[in-house]
């Protein structure tokens, strides 16, 4: 991080114009990473996927979302060709800022890490009679052009996972971005705080995001960098007793070591998987033309969900009018069962499975010994058991079978 | 057979300084770690095991000290010239452990321990000048079933995939079962209850069963993941009745104290 901020220093030093250094110094430059724009992963899929396809052309440039400075923060825009859906500034201060939008109202809030490489989101919003709406999210690049974006959303008895993943554009797609998106920033500069961005987050990083969000988040986070840590007893206790959902550790274990466990997730369906990608994928679903869609592909807890009903729990267009998402429903009863037990393995997003899978002679009872080879003067027994030899408080008694042999006192 | 005491005791100091070592390696050694060198090096095998122990296995070597006073000791030290040291026995225990609880095992266990010793008799000699030569053992088969409470929890499991064994943990226990002996004096004795004390040879057996109680205290100290070191006592109260070589003595004392040092494999 130190070096980052040096990097972007020396920068801002030798872009010369005390005005544009003017302009620069209001802007915090932990956004740099983010500046620019981005593709949702899947339309990019989809965009390949189309091109062997015939008047499919609309999908192609469909959605950008892209990230320009304003002040302190950022205004992030998502529009489909040149028509803008959603417009959003940001500013990661740590402060609840109030947020009033059609029939919601409610806060929101975004931190940096410590390390200013993840940002947090956290909202809360009443919309209208729905109960109400607890987003909790986490955004990170995990490599110079991929942009993680999680976020948990609980409503009342419903629970969801949202996890995006975007993609720098390509250098002609970004050409064709509003004229008036001029970026402060270089895209040198940018790419620089990109790759110093992008790690792999390490155990402190992880309890940090532990301590910010929820559970399920950190799991999607694990999930989606697959981080594969040293974890031994010290750090194992370090996450005990620092309170980490053990939901989250087993996770951890189970990334770790690989060769022992085999690690599943839900996907949209509650089926468990063990491949990443969530979302719309390439198939056909009435909601993608729905109000759902700016918030499907806007990042970092959009807050916008149509106005007269709850286009994830409820989808009058999906079949039967069943619980319809692009999104992981984590179902109530799951969630209830996490609230009793704390972590309950395959109860959230993540489950972990193990892989399957002296004796000098041998005498009887009544046997005879056979002793021999004594050197020395001294010799010792070398005749049977005779039977009725005894040994008894009052000295040895030999019966009649004795060796003819007598004793005499020692001097 | 003296010569072992001191041995068996070095043991044992030994054993009970390892903890010190033991404690102090990680503590001098994380000192000196970075956190990103702690997260970057990839034990070979973690330092934990992949969930609670189901099984243990253990064996000691033990020393068994004389047996408590009884008349047939008293009589032999008397006759020969042995004395209650020369039935310090040497053996050894193998034991299988169930975990009932985080701090209660069920444990079986099979001992074996046997003692002996040369003798001369010590009133008398051949009327040729030869020593009356004597070898006298004693040998002890114990089955037991016990109960054994560690005084502080065996293990701290985290998750559901990670069960950590503590450094060090002191444990009691008690139980009971079957102890087979086998008492035996092989070679020439002298029938000093004849006048012309004849000189006979022979072999005096005393075997048999009989049921045994016994209480034990110790520590597990903990080496790798799964396998702890074992310091224990242990004190075993048994009698028998002596067979009809030996006639008209008292039980035979099986009683006495035991210290073993060994290993305990969790699985």
């Amino acid at each position: 991080m130190r070096i980052y901020f040096l990097t972007c220093a020396a920068a801002v030093i030798l872009s010369g114009g005390s005005a544009q250094a003017g302009q620069r110094e209001s802007i915090d430059l932990r956004w740099a990473p983010w500046l620019g724009c981005w593709q949702l992963w899947e339309e990019e899929l989809d965009t390949f996927a189309s091109a062997d396809d015939t008047g499919q052309g609309a999908l192609l440039e469909r959605t950008l979302v892209c990230v320009e400075p304003a002040g302190s923060g950022i205004t992030m825009t998502a529009s489909e060709g040149k028509r803008q859906l959603v417009e959003r500034r940001i500013v990661a201060d740590g402060v609840r800022h109030g947020v009033v939008d059609s029939n919601c109202r409610g806060w929101e809030r975004s931190d940096w890490s410590r390390d200013g490489h993840r940002l947090y989101t956290t909202s809360e919003l009443q919309c209208s009679d729905l109960p109400t709406r607890r987003l909790s999210g986490l955004s990170l690049l995990d490599s110079p052009s991929s942009w993680i974006d999680i976020q948990f959303v609980d409503m009342g008895e419903h629970h969801q996972l949202e996890v995006r993943r975007y993609t720098a554009v390509q250098a002609e797609t970004e050409a064709s971005k509003p004229a008036d998106s001029a970026l402060e920033i270089g895209q040198s500069e940018i790419r620089q705080a990109r790759r110093e961005s992008a790690e792999v987050p390490n155990l402190a990083d992880i309890m940090e995001a532990s301590r910010h969000t929820t559970p399920r988040v950190v799991e999607a986070l694990l999930m989606e960098t697959e981080p594969r840590l040293h974890l031994d007893s010290h750090a194992l206790v370090g996450l005990d007793d620092a309170g980490i959902d053990h939901g989250v550790i087993d996770l951890l274990v189970a990334l770790s070591y690989p060769e022992q466990f085999v690690v599943e997730h839900r996907d949209r369906s509650g089926a468990w998987s063990s491949r990443s990608g969530n979302g719309f994928g390439r198939f056909y679903d009435p909601i993608w033309y729905s109000d759902l869609y700016p918030y499907y592909i806007t990042p970092m807890g959009y807050r916008y969900w149509g106005s007269s009903y709850n286009p994830y729990f409820y989808n009058p267009y999906f079949y039967g009018g069943a619980v319809a998402s692009p999104f992981v429903i984590i179902s109530e009863r799951s969630a209830s069962q996490l609230d009793a037990a704390g972590a309950v393995n395959g109860r959230g997003y993540t489950r972990v499975l193990p892989r399957a899978t002296e004796d000098r002679r041998a005498v009887g009872r009544r046997g005879a010994p056979s002793d021999s080879g004594r050197g020395g003067s001294t010799r010792t027994g070398s005749s049977g058991r005779a039977g009725g030899n005894t040994a008894s408080p009052r000295g040895y008694s030999g019966g009649r079978s004795g060796t003819g042999r007598r004793a005499v006192p020692r001097q | 057979m003296g010569s072992n005491v001191p041995r068996v005791v070095c043991v044992c100091l030994v054993v009970l300084a390892m903890p010190w070592r033991v404690w102090a390696e990680p503590a001098s050694g994380n000192s000196s770690r970075t956190e990103a060198e702690t997260e970057r090096i990839q034990p070979a095998e973690p330092d934990f095991l992949f969930g609670k122990p189901r099984l243990t296995i253990g064996l000691r070597g033990l020393s068994v000290n004389p047996l408590a006073d009884s008349d047939i000791l008293s009589f032999i030290t008397k006759q020969l010239t042995l004395e209650k040291k020369d039935f310090r026995a040497k053996g050894f225990a193998f034991d299988l452990g169930l975990p009932v609880s985080s701090r209660l095992n069920t444990i079986a266990a099979l001992e074996y321990n046997r003692a002996g010793a040369s003798s001369e008799d010590r009133s008398f000699i051949e009327a040729d000048g030869f020593l009356i030569q004597q070898d006298t053992h004693l040998t002890r088969f114990n089955l037991t079933g016990s109960l054994e409470l560690a005084l502080i929890p065996r293990g701290r499991s985290i998750g559901q995939f990670t069960w950590i064994a503590a450094p060090v943990v002191p444990y009691v226990g008690g139980g009971g079962g079957l102890l087979w002996y086998h008492f035996e004096q092989t070679g020439d004795f002298v029938d000093s209850l004849d006048p012309e004390l004849p000189i006979f040879s022979d072999q005096l057996i005393s075997e048999g069963w009989t049921t045994n109680a016994q209480v034990f205290a110790g520590v597990d100290i903990k080496m790798t993941r799964r396998l702890l070191l074992t310091a224990e006592t242990r004190y075993v109260w048994a009698n028998a009745t002596m067979g009809m070589d030996f006639v008209g003595f008292e039980p035979i004392d099986l009683s006495g104290p035991r210290i073993a040092v060994g290993i305990r494999l969790l699985f």
